[in-house]
């Protein structure tokens, strides 16, 4: 692992993605390849079928550890042409909010270098559409269900975690703390370790179900959050959301997003997610998803090893409608080429 | 919103997929043709529609781009984009040689509804005549149609595809900035002169490639009896709808603040200029 020439060792296929600013390829090394062909030839049926890809989070059984990442995924429809969303670990939808969003005025979108700025702004019909016209949908589907909300007051917080808690179909909530408390100052839920406890022990007073904190990266210290909502009862813990970021067009002088600031996202913020996981992952007892710029099995891998349960795909699913069961295959291929039999194994074992 | 477009998504099937590059021709300085093999999505495609197109194998260049399809060639199994070649993306879409895979979702986007019979025009200003000859080509294969094109431009190089359009369309009126056209006369005043000349009902107008033009056509909508529709862009992430990147301010005279947001790859790319909140 980690050896630059050791690359293609996850997939025969070479998929992995060329160094950049290669001038001209004869042929693109493609994700469709192995989309079409997800079993890549040279692993009997036999031992790869001896693998266990199941992970075990917050009570929930995961039938394997990748899921998407919310806000990435729509309400799951949008993918439907592309990928077969029973083979997921779980599926996440969008931030749900108590009533209707509309979201940030456009432009919403900024690509950087090996990034992405956004500022969607939460968009979303609001819990009663949700409620209403998303989740039949989504009940169709086998893996668990996981409800992404967000809040302006601890209040909204807590209706949404109750609201939730009587529909069914809806297996475990994440709740994003990355926005604003209206009711104080507008400062951040996620950056202010007493504040984030009190949204926790909110939500898990009105809820049975499993609830999943999402961490934002943009605090000094991680782990003090970490430990705070972890002792206000969450069961487990998602990291990283994006980290705040703008973009400046200097022909206009004006800023590249409408609402000047946004959240990055991409292989840009990779080495940060992994960095926040392996310490997240460290100062607390409760299983932890990771996330933040995971293009592929390899990185997804390096998230397993910094100590995450199970990883959360988002930007390169923009890129690639796909990726999502490319990382799948590609990472039950690299256990079976490791000779391991269980990606149990791989949870936490970097070797320092 | 499906007053205004054919919503025959459902039996179209979005896929991602590769294709091939056939053709790449420089059109004029910066604009190129491109032509690509993909007979799933060239079977599937209407006018009005568009792809995502990835030609390029750089993590540091993540988001496939948009085109528009400028021609759909379904007996083939191709697509023609053209583009112009504006940052890196474009860029390197422009180094790819015949041969070369491509990456690709599609057909993406509304596609729109032509009428059976009657006429319509095509107003495009500089690259945006690129979805608009996909149109042109559609109604040219219905007998009773007839389309009335009309490009502006800076200057006559960049009259993108005016001969293509002059096979399909009735007739093609050109402008540009620099006189030698038309004066460069609005290509609005030009359609009305038309009209008014010539007393030719119009039942549609689509434009492309300028918010101006579109503006003007919406206080000729009531006086000459059209609709008219405009081709959006904005940027785009997903180009599938999942993402919510890419909307734009749709009126709603409902809803709290008056308009609503709308995704244009998925709602559009196509909107009644009346619709659209300037
Ligand atoms: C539905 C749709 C259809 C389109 N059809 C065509 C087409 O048929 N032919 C064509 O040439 N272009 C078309 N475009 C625009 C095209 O997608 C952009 O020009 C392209 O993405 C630029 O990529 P780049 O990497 O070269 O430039 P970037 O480095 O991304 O940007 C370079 C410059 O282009 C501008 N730009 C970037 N994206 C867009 C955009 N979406 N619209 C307008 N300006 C943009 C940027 O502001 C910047 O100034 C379409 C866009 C949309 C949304
Ligand atoms: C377009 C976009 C929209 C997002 N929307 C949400 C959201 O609604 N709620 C949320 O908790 N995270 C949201 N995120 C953050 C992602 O879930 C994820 O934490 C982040 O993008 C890092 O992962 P990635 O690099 O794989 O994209 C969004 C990210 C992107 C790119
Ligand atoms: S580009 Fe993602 S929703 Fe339109």
């Amino acid at each position: 692992m980690g050896q630059a020439d050791d690359r293609t060792a996850i997939n025969p296929a070479a998929r992995a993605v060329a160094p950049p600013f290669t001038p001209r390829q004869p042929d693109i090394p493609r994700q469709a390849d192995t989309l079409q062909q997800p079993h890549s030839p040279g692993h009997s049926e036999k031992a790869r079928s001896r693998v266990n890809l199941a992970v075990a989070i917050a009570g929930l059984t995961l039938p394997n550890p990748v899921m998407p990442a919310s806000g990435t995924f729509g309400f799951g429809a949008e993918y439907a042409p592309f990928i077969d969303l029973n083979r997921l670990g779980a599926i996440v939808v969008k931030t749900i909010t108590l009533h209707p969003t509309s979201g940030n005025p456009p432009p919403r979108l900024m690509e950087t270098c090996s990034g992405l700025l956004n500022s969607i702004g939460l968009q979303n019909p609001g819990l009663e559409v949700f409620i209403q016209e998303k989740l039949p949908y989504l009940r169709q589907f086998s893996p668990p269900l996981i409800v992404n909300i967000a809040g302006r007051t601890v209040d909204e917080y807590a209706e949404l975690a109750r609201r939730l808690d009587a529909v069914a179909g809806v297996d475990a909530l994440e709740v994003n703390i990355s926005c604003p408390n209206v009711k104080e100052g507008g400062i951040v839920f996620g950056t202010v370790p007493a504040m984030a406890a009190r949204v926790t022990a909110a939500i898990k007073q009105n809820t049975r179900l499993p609830v999943i904190i999402k961490l934002t990266p943009n605090v000094t210290d991680i782990t003090a959050v970490a430990r705070a909502v972890v002792d206000a009862g969450a069961d487990a813990l998602s990291l990283i959301n994006t980290l705040q970021g703008m973009a400046i067009d200097v022909e206009t002088r004006r800023p590249a997003l409408a609402n000047v600031a946004g959240g990055l996202s991409g292989p840009a913020i990779k080495p940060v997610a992994l960095y926040h996981v392996w310490r997240v992952a460290q100062a607390v007892q409760v299983p932890v998803i990771g996330m933040g710029g995971i293009m592929n099995a390899r990185d997804a891998i390096e998230f397993l090893l910094a100590g995450a349960s199970a990883v959360a795909v988002g930007t390169a699913s923009l890129v690639d409608p796909g990726a999502l069961m490319v990382i799948i295959d590609d990472l039950e291929n690299y256990l079976v080429e490791q000779g391991l039999t269980d990606v149990r194994e791989l949870i936490g074992a970097l070797q320092i | 919103m499906k007053f205004y477009y054919d919503n025959k998504r459902g039996q179209s099937v979005m896929m991602f997929t590769k294709g091939t590059i056939v053709a790449q021709r420089v059109v004029s300085d910066q604009y190129h043709l491109l032509t690509i093999e993909q007979p799933d999505i060239a079977k599937q495609a209407r006018p009005g529609q568009f792809i995502m197109l990835k030609a390029w194998e750089r993590i540091d260049l993540l988001l496939p781009r948009p085109f528009s399809l400028y021609r759909i060639l379904p007996e083939r199994g191709q697509l023609q984009i053209l583009y112009q070649v504006r940052g890196q993306g474009t860029a390197e879409i422009a180094r790819r040689v015949p041969g070369e895979k491509v990456e690709l979702t599609g057909p993406a986007g509304n596609g729109i509804v032509l009428p059976e019979e009657g006429a319509i025009a095509l107003l495009g200003r500089g690259i945006g005549a690129a979805p608009l000859m996909a149109i042109a080509e559609t109604a040219a294969a219905r007998k009773g149609l007839a389309v009335y094109t009309f490009l502006s431009a800076r200057k006559t190089e960049l009259l993108l595809g005016r001969e293509d359009f002059a096979l399909y369309a009735s007739r093609v009126t050109l402008a540009t900035d620099d006189g030698h056209h038309n004066e460069g006369r609005l290509l609005t005043a030009l359609l009305a002169e038309m009209i008014a000349r010539e007393g030719i009902a119009i039942r549609s107008v689509y434009t492309c490639g300028s918010r101006r033009l579109a503006r003007g056509l919406l206080p000729m909508q009531a006086r000459y009896g059209f609709t008219a529709y405009i081709f959006l862009e904005e940027t785009m992430a997903c180009g599938i709808g999942s993402c919510k990147g890419c909307v734009c301010k749709v009126r709603e005279p409902g809803s709290p603040a008056g308009f609503v947001y709308k995704k244009v790859c998925q709602d559009g790319p196509v909107f009644p200029v009346d619709k659209v909140v300037w």
